[in-house]
């Protein structure tokens, strides 16, 4: 996993659905675990709002973060995401995202 | 202003079905959401948004909103000082929308410290304030 350009503000993860995280650097990392961590909080949210599958998950502040999940019958989640340091809109991350896999 | 009158502003950003607040220790505060979502039901549901809030800030401090995009709904959190802000909106509604026109409601309710006072009980109105 690697960046376009290392000034890039922009860093991607991706956590497997057996927990295995694939990061480029530790504050990517670290984002990773939170959002794995937040996964887990939705899909408590959705048992009591009866909201459905979770889809994605957005940050945003100083710094943000567009996360898409994949859902498995067999294991947790495959999460794919982006976290720009420098806070753009979800919208773009999203496009960005949707860029990388194709 | 009653809080709840401040929920039912945020009606009318686009895409935006309900909204609820909790103050600081996940007590609710107000709710604009259909009757046959209890009280508790919010709370329990508010509380883990707040802490989802909580955990995205410690590797991204200063972030003050979390989105969860559900297959039939969206749910926004948003810091409101001490209180925390949960919009519930349609799945395909804009965060970058919603993050603009609810900044103004936020700051206003920030500054509620405790319930409204009971309201008489309307039987014909789809809605009702926290019970």
């Amino acid at each position: 996993m690697s960046n376009r350009h290392p000034a890039d503000p922009v860093r991607a993860f991706r956590v497997e659905g057996d927990g295995y995280v694939e990061a480029v650097d530790p504050a990517a990392r670290q984002v990773s675990e939170t959002v794995a961590y937040l996964a887990r909080l939705g899909a408590a949210v959705s048992e009591l709002l009866g909201a459905g599958d979770l889809r994605a998950i957005e940050v945003m502040g100083p710094a943000s973060v567009y996360a898409e999940l994949r859902h498995s019958p067999i294991e947790g989640p495959t999460i794919s995401g982006l976290l720009d340091r420098l806070g753009s809109s979800p919208e773009s991350l999203r496009d960005r995202l949707h860029g990388r896999l194709q | 202003m009653l809080a709840v009158e401040e929920l039912l502003l945020a009606r009318d950003v686009p895409g935006v079905t309900g909204s609820f607040l909790l103050d600081g220790d996940g007590r609710l505060l107000a709710r604009d959401v259909p009757v046959d979502v209890a009280d508790d039901v919010l709370v329990v549901a508010g509380r883990r948004c707040g802490a989802a809030l909580a955990a995205a800030r410690v590797p991204m401090p200063g972030s003050d909103q979390v989105v969860l995009r559900f297959a039939q709904l969206a749910v926004f959190s948003v810091r409101a000082g001490r209180n925390l802000l949960v919009l519930l909106a349609e799945d395909a509604a804009e965060t970058s929308v919603v993050r603009i026109a609810t900044r103004a409601i936020a700051a206003r309710l920030a500054l509620v410290e405790r319930p409204d006072p009971p309201q008489p009980p309307d039987p014909a109105a789809p809605f009702a304030g926290p019970g």
